[in-house]
């Protein structure tokens, strides 16, 4: 392969080996248990319903496996035919409960996991879209992952897991109730297999959360590398490079399917045996009866003998007492897949305060004075502090413009100023208020994001029911009109992702007429000229100026076109301000 | 099913086929063994009874073990195969899918947002495994035991066969029927869940817009509202799932209900120990058709999703003989197979969407090796002609020729190798620069790497190894657009088509940069889109500039260019 591109394919997950390294993981497992031990509460009485339902079901079976034991041995001669009607209802009404008991049982389970679900994603989606906007941790591939490809995972677990966990504990104890006067040697027998469901499970469970971990990582990193490499198709398709790229997404796609199958083999061998376990059983009980009913199991104090339909009916009760064991190492990966999942999750939606909204978009209405007094930030990965000591007062309604190299601290002053990163040491104040509670400011990005949608839409943005006449307007003085104008359906043009069909100049201008139509009276402008050529910039002075008119704000620029219009220019250096 | 999925050419169809087979071993094992366990149980208890010793235990009981191994074994193969070899053909139909999402035609590319492309690559791929896990599979294991089952029960008493076939098909087609329009529901649920991950991704990328305007908690509403309306359908069709497995419980019942009262009463009693077998054959067999129960629904969901994939392979032009076709080579094939020569002749050319052109050409010729400047403001039309150049549009009237040939006719991969279009907003891939060089030339020598980088005037700006972020965000849009000419460098086009090449440059770097890329690839035609306001010095360098508005040629200029050193 010609140098394929590094960093487009993952490694594997490295095996941890020392101790530190395992015991973070059997913490991170056992907090993603408790995890959904406490999403399990938003359905619990479904699940305990699901749970009553399935042991009805089970007692059915009971009812109809004595009925056709009767039915079988009626032939035989010992007990001479009477009755037999009753039996042959039985069979039927017995089978027609349990399957009615089961539906009820799975439909309870799909109520509540859908509950289950609905809760989670509430909390998911509140962390996504109402927590900080500054957390870089969350990407769109992160968010589309975790609230389309693994929450559907926990909706599983208590779909058919859980169910199946819970089962396996209670069936048993409702086949065994009507196994033991029957026989008391195949009770025994029953009852002897039950512990090496447990072993079972610890021993070929012992590495399959990793690997389901593994699992997750890589749906995550093929959603993030297919969605990276479709945003930039066209280009990709320019540069005759599709048939190259293809190649890392096939790579990718083989890698989680390895990784899938990784997991499914583990489930697959923890299934395989305890159907072993079941299928041997089962042969078991019917070599024992066949022999003690042919008269060779002698044990002399003890009543071993047995009636031919109590033979017949512990035979048909053998495959029900396995049949919940066989359900839950059917539906073993999912649980496996389930703790994955929640490791992810479960950080995810309990580290994160939620940022309210007035903190956004609270704003006072006069233009605020912004105070800021011996403000320091340091950032954990970095030694030396981004700034150091500023103190710095706007006064209200007044335009500051920042000048500085870049990495001069410029835009962690911004950050701070605008109340988008906490200081490490010293206060902002907006009229005497700290920015929580005062309101943050409105930032006009060097590259605003436009939604897919219309125009209308993007200029509306959190406003709905905007008329049009007070989008034109602000089209007007951010020097829009002309450029709308010549758009092909006007206010109703439909915007690509991105904004495409827009360029950057007129883009920046979107996002200054938007701005008009917010009530902001502080705001940050970062380098709004950055990526423009010196026409377009010229094109967008006029409405900046505007729309800095009679609001505080801080704007940081290399353009000594966009500096000219503060009131007052200092340059930011080395963490220093200087005035 | 008209619309299978394709087979690969790997070992998954061999694979499969092999875990079908093992399927249905499994199957009659399974049934076999409950069958024999309570044949051998009562002729047991008869021998017992009546004393007379003539049965041996030990042959059904070593049968009943025997039995137990196979079913066991084999269910475990079966599970290893049928699983490895979907997954091997979903990764393949994951690649073709994007393979095809990329070379979907370029109009249609842009309205298609990238979440919902998304979607089908990850979830509707996943659900394509119902094919074999959930169809194939189901419908192979219960026509083998279901008709073997059916003529054992027939041989032993006719009426048994009857009643377990009747019972059976009837189960079947109680499910077929309430399986219809399951299809249209997954449909509907696809169709939903790739809107709401679209939205999702879209509300992550504008989230500091949504929080600075107020529209997060109006966003978060729409979110949840959206992806609440997928549980209803879903949950309809797990209700299906679930009520599929009772009418076949039911059928179940009433089946042994019915074999043992006819076996028991009646004017000929059968023996026991058959009636044993018979009875628990016909448990078994229903056991084995409990997951066909839910064939029709699982079907209706991967044709659904089949459906959706093949709104996007369909689409892509070509696109399953290109693939077929390249392998390897298409990174390694150099320049210009098809056509020759580098001119462009376009006749009466009319482009655009729909009906209405956009674009009216009447003639226009550009000689090889020409420097041609489309200069004109936002939309007379200058991106739609580069488009109709590149091949990317179809002409609606008219001709269109480069070196000869009709650039829409040309196979991706003729076109790739002949002509380069870099568009106004190319994208970037997280990475490093070098990275993204090696798009554009993936056995590029560092030499090669660093010329371009010169060539493109970025040369002491970025270095090979600069990290360029997440779509190129620690890059200035100036140095954007300048990686994304060095990309078109570094392919040796003998046709180079630029939109808006100098966005964001001073006018010293832009006169550099079109100068540098016309002596280092001479020979090769350039035709750069420029909006007059930025077209300041470069337009004196130029062989010709054409001068557009509202979708037509208004006027054409001999420039004067400079003999020396630009060229």
């Amino acid at each position: 392969m010609p140098g394929p591109p590094k960093a487009v394919v993952s490694r594997a997950a490295p095996v941890s080996s020392s101790a530190t390294l395992d015991d973070a993981a059997a913490k991170a497992r056992r907090a993603a248990r408790s995890w959904l031990a406490a999403a399990r509460r938003h359905g619990r009485a479904w699940f305990v319903a699901a749970g009553v339902a399935d042991l009805l079901a089970a007692a059915a079976t009971v009812l109809s496996c004595w009925n056709i034991a009767t039915l079988i041995v009626a032939g035989i001669g010992l007990r001479h035919p009477g009755g037999l009607g009753g039996a042959v209802v039985g069979v039927g009404l017995g089978a027609l409960v349990a399957a009615l008991a089961a539906l009820t049982a799975a439909r309870l389970a799909e109520a509540g996991a859908i509950r289950v679900e609905a809760a989670v994603r509430a909390g998911l989606l509140k962390v996504l879209l109402l927590g900080d906007p500054e957390d870089e941790s969350v990407t769109p591939a992160v968010a589309a992952t975790a609230v389309m490809d693994q929450l559907p995972r926990i909706g599983a677990y208590f779909r058919g897991f859980a169910r199946a966990a819970l089962a396996i504990v209670t069936v048993p104890v409702v086949v065994l109730v009507a196994v033991f006067p029957a026989s008391w040697v195949v009770g025994a027998l029953l009852l002897v297999s039950l512990p090496i469901v447990p072993i079972n499970m610890a021993v070929t469970g012992l590495g399959a959360t990793e690997v389901s971990r593994r699992q997750m990582t890589q749906i995550g990193e093929l959603s993030g590398q297919v969605l990276e490499r479709l945003q930039a198709a066209s280009t990709l398709r320019a540069l005759g490079a599709i048939e190259h790229q293809r190649r890392v997404v096939e790579r990718a796609a083989r890698e989680l399917a390895r990784r899938t199958m990784a997991v499914l083999r583990i489930a697959f061998l923890a299934s395989t045996a305890l159907e072993w376990v079941s299928t041997f059983g089962i042969g078991l009980v019917a070599m024992y009866t066949g022999a003690t009913l042919l008269g060779y199991v002698h044990a002399a104090p003890l009543p071993v003998g047995i009636a031919p339909r109590s033979a017949v009916f512990v035979l048909l009760l053998a495959p029900e007492f396995f049949l919940p064991l066989r359900r839950f190492a059917a539906a073993y990966h999912q649980g496996q897949e389930a703790i994955a999942a929640a490791e992810v999750l479960g950080p995810l939606t309990e580290a994160r305060p939620i940022a309210p909204a007035a903190r956004y978009t609270t704003w006072t209405r006069t233009p605020p004075r912004v105070e800021l007094r011996d403000v320091s930030v340091r950032y954990p990965t970095r030694s030396a502090p981004a700034l150091r000591g500023v103190t710095l007062t706007v006064p209200s309604g007044n335009v500051f413009g920042l000048a500085g190299a870049s990495g001069s601290g410029k835009s962690t002053l911004l950050r701070v100023a605008g109340g988008w990163l906490a200081p490490t040491h010293g206060s902002v104040r907006l009229d005497l208020r700290p920015p929580d509670l005062a309101g943050r400011a409105l930032l006009i990005a060097q590259r605003p994001y436009l939604f897919p949608g219309t125009l209308a839409e993007n200029l509306a943005l959190g406003r709905p029911g905007l008329s049009a006449a007070r989008m034109w307007e602000a089209l007007g003085r951010a020097q829009l009109t002309r450029v709308v104008r010549s758009l092909p359906a006007g206010l109703e043009t439909v915007l690509g992702e991105r904004g495409w069909g827009l360029s950057a100049g007129e883009a920046q201008r979107i996002s200054i007429a938007r701005a008009f139509l917010s009530d902001a009276t502080f705001l940050i402008v970062d380098e709004p000229t950055a990526h423009l050529d010196r026409d377009t910039e010229r094109g967008l002075i006029e409405p900046l100026r505007e729309l800095l008119r009679g609001r505080t704000a801080l704007v940081a620029s290399h353009s000594d076109a966009v500096l000219e219009l503060a009131d007052y220019v200092i340059s930011v250096d080395d963490g220093h301000v200087h005035g | 099913m008209v619309d299978a999925p394709p087979l690969g050419s790997t070992q998954a169809g061999p694979r499969l086929v092999i875990g079908l087979m093992l399927a249905v071993t499994a199957a009659v094992a399974s049934a076999a063994l409950l069958g024999v366990a309570g044949w051998f149980i009562v002729r047991s208890a008869q021998t017992g009874l009546s004393s007379t010793s003539a049965f041996s235990w030990l042959y059904p009981s070593a049968g009943v073990e025997a039995l137990a191994v196979i079913r066991t074994a084999a269910r475990y193969g079966e599970r290893l195969s049928t699983h490895r070899s979907t997954l091997e053909l979903l990764a393949q139909v994951r690649t073709r899918l994007f393979a095809a999402a990329t070379r979907l035609p370029m109009a249609k590319l842009r309205s298609l947002r990238s979440g919902d492309l998304l979607d089908r690559v990850q979830a509707d791929v996943d659900t394509l495994d119902r094919y074999v896990l959930a169809v194939a599979v189901p419908a192979v294991v219960c026509t083998v035991v279901g008709a073997g089952g059916v003529t054992v029960l027939t041989i032993v008493r006719p009426l048994f066969g009857a009643v377990a076939g009747g019972l059976l098909i009837l189960g079947l087609a109680v499910n077929l029927t309430l399986d219809q329009g399951s299809r249209r529901v997954a449909g509907q649920l696809a169709l939903d869940r790739s809107a709401a991950r679209a939205r999702l991704i879209e509300a992550i990328e504008g989230r500091a817009e949504l929080a600075a305007y107020g529209a997060r908690e109006l966003a978060y509403d729409e979110l949840r509202d959206r992806l609440a309306t997928l549980a209803a359908p879903a949950r309809r069709l797990s209700a299906r799932n679930a009520n599929a497995q009772a009418v076949i419980a039911i059928a179940a019942g009433l089946a042994v209900a019915a074999i043992l009262a006819a076996g028991v009463g009646g004017r000929r009693p059968l023996d026991s120990a058959v009636l044993a077998f018979a009875a628990l054959l016909t448990l078994a067999v229903f056991d084995a058709a409990r997951t066909i129960g839910s064939i029709g629904q699982e079907a209706g969901r991967a044709r659904a999703a089949w459906h959706r994939l093949r709104e996007v392979t369909g689409l892509a032009r070509g696109a399953s003989s290109d693939l077929n076709s390249t392998g390897g080579r298409d990174s390694a094939s150099g320049p210009g197979d098809a056509p020759a020569a580098a001119d462009i002749a376009v006749r009466g050319l009319s482009a655009g969407y729909g009906t209405a052109p956009v674009l009216e050409v009447a003639r226009l010729d550009v000689a090889a090796g020409s420097l041609v400047i489309l200069s004109g403001p936002s939309g007379a039309g200058k991106t739609t002609l580069l488009s109709v150049l590149a091949g990317e549009q179809p002409a609606l009237t008219g001709e269109v020729r480069v070196g000869g040939a009709d650039p829409y006719a040309l196979s991706y991969r003729d076109r790739s190798g002949y002509l380069t279009l870099v568009e106004a907003d190319s994208g970037v891939l997280n990475g490093t620069i070098e990275d993204n060089l090696r798009l554009a030339r993936p056995d590029a020598t560092g030499a090669e790497l660093d010329d371009a980088l010169r060539v493109a005037v970025l040369a002491g700006f970025v270095e090979r190894s600069t990290q360029v972020g997440p779509g190129g965000s620690f890059l200035s849009g100036g140095q954007r657009r300048r990686l994304a000419l060095a990309q078109a460098y570094l392919r040796r086009p003998r046709l180079l088509l630029l939109d808006e090449p100098t966005e964001g440059l001073d006018d010293a770097t832009a006169v550099q940069l079109l100068a540098n890329l016309a002596a280092a690839l001479p020979g090769t035609t350039v035709v750069a889109a420029i909006h007059a306001r930025n077209a300041g010095d470069v337009i004196a360098h130029a062989d010709r500039v054409i001068a557009m508005a509202d979708g037509q040629v208004v006027s054409e200029q001999l420039a004067g260019r400079p003999p020396v050193g630009l060229r």
